[in-house]
């Protein structure tokens, strides 16, 4: 009741965000904000409830993206097909990558999975009759859903909104269930959760291929909310920004992602002031937070806010 | 019929040869023994038994199935072997340690259980009802351990003989027909060890199954077996019940070396 309560505040002060944002450039931070939190629980559902590393998200993300921008301007297809596409196609990408990647461990999957993306990367630039290489894809249509068009970035807020709290519930119920206990087993122990039944190898394609999907998703929104796709967008830096976003907010835990999509997006902003010295000033301060929150933001909010509520019931 | 058979099994690292033309049965309903001094090849017995090892010669049999043989093609997987009914527990504890008591026993359900990802979508009612089910059994199996107080604890800081005793409980949830404890008295004192003995017969009769132990503590093997097999050097050496095996000769000279004169 308590909990359902605070969901329901929760939600609603989340549709409210809009009414506080000032200009459509902030409001495209937020909008990536949420598509970040979308790329983070991915990840997190990976690397964070499976134990598998991966630094090749990106190509995932820029699958979904392509798929949705081809699609999308060479034969006008809407939304939901594009989207339908961009998973279909991204999880046949990601199963075709799992099946040999997982036989190989930590390191050695961060790396293969690392080349993947270049790969992808490599592609998008050359492959120029579909891609148009690296000029990119432009006039990529806003999203028509119902005869309700998506075509200014608040409206495209809701919509962004919608996935990533279908993205988290779903993570949330998963987590809890046989699958979720199998993937945090194989984490723990994989040689354990084998002897206690659990097919070892599908589960880890099964987190694989459902992390990628999160990809795809967030691939299609990113498209259909810049209107434009380029081989620029989805580089290495891409991967570790969507491993940063889970780590900093917290690995395997539920609402890391949140965090991570908030820190990771605006802290570059809110650093414009040092100039030159922006990204030095960002890659030191990610420093300081993994070196003093290992276990990421999240265990030390929770502090916080058991700190306040302690507080208030005096 | 044996619930499990080993026939003549072998098993060769390189040069070394670990295990020799090993026989073994376990009949079921029985609490049987393996023993052994250090390096004589029980913990590679049990790892051929679980399907972790395949077998260089010989077969092992597990109720009418192959399930391990010199073919690679009859050589089962660990997680199917589980699903046959084989269920084991290891010597250094390996729980999943962040997991709760309870889900570490929910996780043992896997096997017997069937809700994938695509349930939480399309048939989420048949999901939950599945999960609670579990949920009811995985507190039975706690309880039948008096382990149903510490359920919501991390089985990470539970003290390490509750650890042993929650191993037991997942490999429970397994519904096994056979249980394999690696040295399950293994830093225990000699009060929970006299406890452990009550559990593993309660545990044979609760849930009809047989027991095949690798235990050092002689005390509780020769109490507790009723059939046992001494290897050494990857041998068996002797085979039968606790006092003709005390009253076997190369089971003493394996065990307290030959006499002098």
């Amino acid at each position: 009741m308590n909990k359902k309560f605070w969901l329901v505040i929760v939600l609603a002060a989340a549709c409210a965000i809009p009414l506080a944002v000032p200009n459509d450039y902030i409001q495209q931070i937020v909008n990536m904000i949420g598509i970040y939190i979308i790329l983070g629980t991915g990840i997190n559902i990976l690397t964070g409830y499976t134990g598998q590393l991966s630094l090749g998200q990106a190509a995932f993300f820029g699958i979904g993206a392509y798929v949705t921008a081809i699609l999308n301007t060479w034969t006008g297809a809407q939304f939901f097909v594009c989207l339908i596409a961009s998973i279909l196609i991204t999880g046949a990408a990601s199963l075709v990558l799992a099946i040999p990647a997982l036989k190989v461990k930590g390191p050695y999957l961060a790396l293969l999975t690392q080349g993947f993306g270049e790969i992808i990367r490599i592609v998008m630039i050359n492959w120029t009759p579909v891609t148009n290489g690296t000029a990119g894809i432009l006039k990529i249509e806003s999203p028509r859903i119902f005869g309700f068009t998506f075509d200014t970035l608040t409206r495209y807020f809701y919509l962004t909104l919608f996935f990533v709290v279908l993205g988290l519930l779903y993570q949330k119920i998963l987590i809890e269930s046989r699958t979720g206990r199998a993937f945090i087993a194989i984490r723990e122990d994989s040689e354990a959760a084998e002897l206690t039944g659990i097919n070892v190898t599908t589960y880890k394609i099964r987190s694989f291929v459902l992390s990628s999907v999160y990809c795809a998703v967030a691939g299609t929104l990113y498209a259909m909310m810049i209107r434009y796709v380029s081989p620029d967008t989805f580089i290495a830096n891409t991967s570790s920004v969507i491993l940063w976003t889970a780590i900093v907010g917290g690995f395997g835990t539920l609402i890391g992602p949140i965090i991570g999509g908030v820190v990771m997006q605006t802290l570059p902003e809110l650093l414009r002031f040092c100039g030159n010295w922006r990204l030095v000033v960002y890659g030191i301060i990610l420093l300081i937070v993994i070196l003093h929150f290992p276990g990421g933001l999240y265990p030390y909010i929770q502090k916080l806010l058991a700190f306040f509520k302690r507080k208030g019931s005096r | 019929m044996a619930l499990l058979e080993l026939k003549n099994v072998t098993k060769r690292f390189g040069g070394l040869t670990a295990v020799e033309a090993l026989d073994l049965d376990v009949q079921e309903h029985q609490i049987a023994a393996l023993i052994g001094p250090n390096g004589a090849g029980k913990t590679t017995v049990f790892n051929m038994i679980t399907g972790a090892y395949h077998v260089t010669e010989g077969r092992v049999t597990f109720n009418g199935t192959v399930i391990n043989d010199e073919k690679s093609y009859n050589a089962m997987k660990p997680h199917k072997i589980v699903e046959l009914g084989i269920a084991r527990t290891f010597q250094n504890i390996r729980l999943f340690k962040k997991m709760s008591v309870l889900d570490n026993v929910m996780t043992g359900f896997h096997s017997v259980s069937k809700a994938g990802m695509f349930n939480i979508i399309f048939k989420p009612s048949e999901m939950k009802r599945e999960e609670d089910e579990n949920r009811v059994k995985a507190m039975k199996i706690l309880e039948f351990l008096k382990l149903q107080d510490i359920a919501n604890s991390q089985a990470g800081g539970i003290p390490y003989g509750t650890q042993r005793l929650l191993e037991i409980g997942r490999a429970l949830a397994t519904r096994p027909k056979l249980l394999l404890l690696d040295e399950p008295a293994a830093g225990m004192n000699s009060s929970e060890k006299k406890a452990l003995v009550k559990t593993i017969r309660s545990i044979r009769d609760e849930y009809n199954l047989a027991v095949l132990l690798v235990e050092h503590d002689m005390e509780l093997v020769m109490d507790i077996s009723e059939d046992i097999t001494v290897v050494n050097f990857g041998r068996r050496i002797a085979h039968g019940t606790a006092s003709e095996v005390q009253a076997n000769e190369d089971v003493i000279e394996a065990y307290l070396g030959r006499s002098d004169d």
